[in-house]
């Protein structure tokens, strides 16, 4: 089986798990790397963004409050997200994430109508890079102001009350409760609002661009921060890379790193999903190689790229 | 006038008297190969077709398609197969045809210029029957040729190669250049592209790509020896892609191979084409074997392409980007990749030592060897630089280093 496929079923069976799993009694948890979108009501597990935003176990937490059981539970709640970046690393956003699988459903459908892909030039790429990063940021000090520094309450969760999956997730469950203005004040309409503008936008985006929300997610962000310690690391020999730029033109998330790098194997780069299309695509032998605690799990062939390059694009 | 009829009888007969000398080229060149130990019927089609060079209308018959003559690696040959056009690559390695040229270029070019160059002026060439010619601007001999065969023909098309591969800037060029092409092939075809065609001739490639690997795999592991390992891919282009693939697909369930265990050697440096075989049939007189190439008419001759973007615009760009950064031919200004290569396979294949091919006159080759022999030094592998020509007068010199050079890495 190719790994394109093996994917593609990980990435449909995680989708059913995380949509439709709790129909079934399945609690993953409230730490998950992914957007198992808590306002899918049948979800199994949510994403640690909410856990984080949140006044339970994340940032809305008052000053006096953190070193106390308060503080000790956001501190576990963060272990336990730790625990399962490090043990499987940006698989979460490659082979896990529903969004994720969203978006690459979405791609699949446009190069079956050989829809041309949107092109960003290297340095608008590189522009939007920090947007992740200033998300993440936002979200975790909103919250802190509401807590200590009387923001307005109607603020809370407000990464959730704008991301795009919001809406678009329950939709799998027959639920459009989301598409809405709510009117209740000024903070709840403009928030509403600009929730559909950005779904809008995101999905357009979407239609024409790989993995388009995955450029802004505040997750990934978050996920990055522990490239380095993931014990899945996706390692390039420098040594055989001829610079074809295979990895390169392949790559939905446009990363040039992996091409370029020429010093060092380790080639994670914090806009890396880890869907290893790259590798798969390397024509050199054993140039690109996934692997889990020094142990390669698949590397890079000539012979790989000649048995399922091109079929699997059929 | 008379003395243009003179002069113009004058040329004719030079021109038989090189038609004769080509064809008997090619066919002690033929002779030889069929006499070889190694010889199976298998190669005879392979053999048969290089024969077409020198029968321009023959080949032009067997084709059925407007010819598109090429002249290096650069142009994508699945837009030609798309549009409707046979890609021929214009190499050439006859001494005989160099006659023809000798007046018209510097007496220290490169010989497979002098041979091209021949050829074009050759009474019956396969350069004056092609409907397109296609120059890009890779090495200096390359990037005069077309004002050379300008002035005695018609002028080719250009492409202008930025040698910059990895710059924003050198890849959006490329992109235009394609872009361009197509239009180009578009016009005088009369035909518009279209996006499946070109798909449908991406896909036919790529199992040539494929088949291609399972030759070089055949002699990475001693079963096919490096010279016929050329014929093979010398062949490529001078029969449809999908006759071709479908022959060495029919030869390699027919192959019976004969393991070799000679010490293996990597050839590098200047293209070796038909008839010229003297480098690759030496390496194997001294009783060294050709494990593995980069030669832009063997291993190199072709790149796979990976598109994830089926569009038109996104199949161009990624053919665009496999025949430009895709390529580690050494006209580029930031190549130093080419010798990763090299060493990849080397270390891969078990292979100590590396012959340095330089035809004299070709200068990007003959430049990049002295990088290249530091490297290789570096690393522990032999190193061995031969600088020739067609003629075939330097043989036991040549002969007598390979055979020091084997007791070397022996």
């Amino acid at each position: 089986m190719s790994l394109f496929n093996l994917r593609s079923w990980i990435q449909g069976i995680s989708f059913l798990i995380l949509t439709y799993g709790g129909r079934f009694g399945l609690r993953l948890g409230h730490f998950l790397p992914c957007f198992a979108c808590p306002y899918v009501g049948s979800c199994s597990g949510h994403c640690y963004l909410m856990a984080l935003q949140g006044s339970i176990w994340g940032a809305q937490i008052p000053w006096a409050h953190l070193i106390s059981v308060r503080g000790l539970r956001a501190l576990g709640m963060f272990a336990g997200f730790s625990f399962l970046v490090i043990i499987f690393s940006k698989t979460w956003c490659g082979w896990i994430c529903p969004f994720g699988t969203l978006q690459d459903w979405i791609s699949w459908v446009r190069r079956k109508l050989a829809v041309r892909e949107a092109e960003f030039s290297e340095s608008f790429r590189n522009a939007l890079k920090p947007v992740k990063y200033i998300l993440l940021v936002l979200l975790i000090i909103i919250p802190m102001f509401i807590a200590n520094a009387g923001l307005h309450p109607d603020f809370k969760l407000p990464f959730c009350q704008l991301c795009p999956a919001k809406p678009l997730m329950p939709v799998f469950e027959g639920n459009f409760q989301h598409f809405a203005i709510d009117t209740t004040n000024t903070i709840t309409f403009v928030m509403s609002a600009l929730s559909m503008l950005l779904t809008a936008g995101f999905l357009v985006g979407m239609m024409f661009k790989d993995r388009f929300f995955c450029i802004f997610c505040p997750l990934l962000a978050l996920i990055s921060l522990f490239d380095r310690f993931g014990l899945l690391q996706l390692k390039k020999n420098i040594r055989s890379c001829t610079g074809c730029a295979h990895c390169e033109q392949i790559c939905p998330m446009d990363i040039s790193d992996v091409h370029r790098e020429e010093q060092k194997e380790p080639v994670i780069s914090q806009d890396c999903t880890l869907c290893l299309k790259c590798a798969e695509h390397c024509p050199e032998d054993k140039t690109l190689s996934l692997e889990f605690m020094k142990k390669p799990l698949f590397s890079s062939s000539r012979k790989y790229v000649a048995r399922h390059s091109i079929k699997t694009k059929r | 006038m008379d003395l243009k009829n003179s002069q113009q009888s004058k040329i004719r007969m030079k021109q038989e008297k090189v038609k004769k000398e080509l064809q008997d080229e090619y066919a002690c060149q033929m002779d030889s190969l069929k006499q070889r130990d190694d010889f199976e019927p298998g190669f005879e089609y392979f053999l048969d077709i290089l024969t077409l060079l020198i029968f321009p209308a023959k080949l032009k018959d067997r084709m059925q398609a407007p010819l598109a003559g090429l002249y290096c690696i650069q142009a994508p040959l699945e837009l030609f197969h798309a549009l409707g056009f046979h890609p021929v690559r214009f190499c050439h390695g006859s001494l005989a045809l160099q006659k023809l040229s000798a007046a018209s270029l510097p007496a220290l070019a490169c010989p497979m210029i002098k041979s091209c160059l021949g050829s074009f002026l050759s009474e019956e060439s396969l350069e004056k029957i092609c409907d397109v010619l296609i120059v890009p601007t890779t090495c200096d001999w390359n990037t005069k040729i077309p004002e050379l065969i300008g002035a005695n023909l018609r002028s080719p098309y250009v492409m202008e190669l930025p040698h910059l591969k990895d710059s924003a800037r050198g890849k959006k060029r490329w992109q235009e250049e394609i872009h361009e092409l197509k239009n180009y092939l578009q016009k005088i075809s009369g035909r518009k592209l279209e996006r499946q065609r070109l798909w449908t001739s991406v896909q036919t490639y790529m199992r040539a790509w494929e088949v291609l690997g399972r030759i070089l795999e055949l002699r990475r592991n001693q079963q096919l020896s490096g010279t016929w390992s050329l014929i093979l891919t010398n062949a490529f282009l001078v029969d449809k892609v999908e006759n071709w693939t479908e022959n060495v697909q029919h030869f390699l369930k027919k192959h019976q191979p004969r393991p070799n265990s000679d010490p293996a050697v990597f050839l590098a440096g200047s293209p070796v084409f038909f008839p010229y075989l003297k480098i690759t049939e030496l390496i194997e007189e001294a009783g060294m074997f050709i494990k593995a190439d980069e030669l832009c008419t063997s291993e190199r001759i072709l790149a796979s392409s990976v598109p994830d973007d089926l569009s038109e615009y996104g199949l161009l760009k990624a053919l665009a980007d496999k025949c430009h950064r895709g390529c580690s031919c050494p006209t580029y200004a930031d190549n130093h990749r080419r010798i990763n290569t090299v060493m990849h396979a080397m270390r891969k294949s078990n292979i100590k030592g590396v012959v340095y091919h330089v035809l004299k006159g070709c200068h990007p080759y003959d430049i990049e060897s002295f990088v290249f022999e530091k490297t290789v030094k570096e690393n522990g592998f032999h190193f061995l630089k031969i600088e020739t020509g067609y003629s075939k007068e330097d043989r036991q010199n040549i002969l007598a280093r390979l055979e020091a050079f084997k007791d070397t890495i022996g």
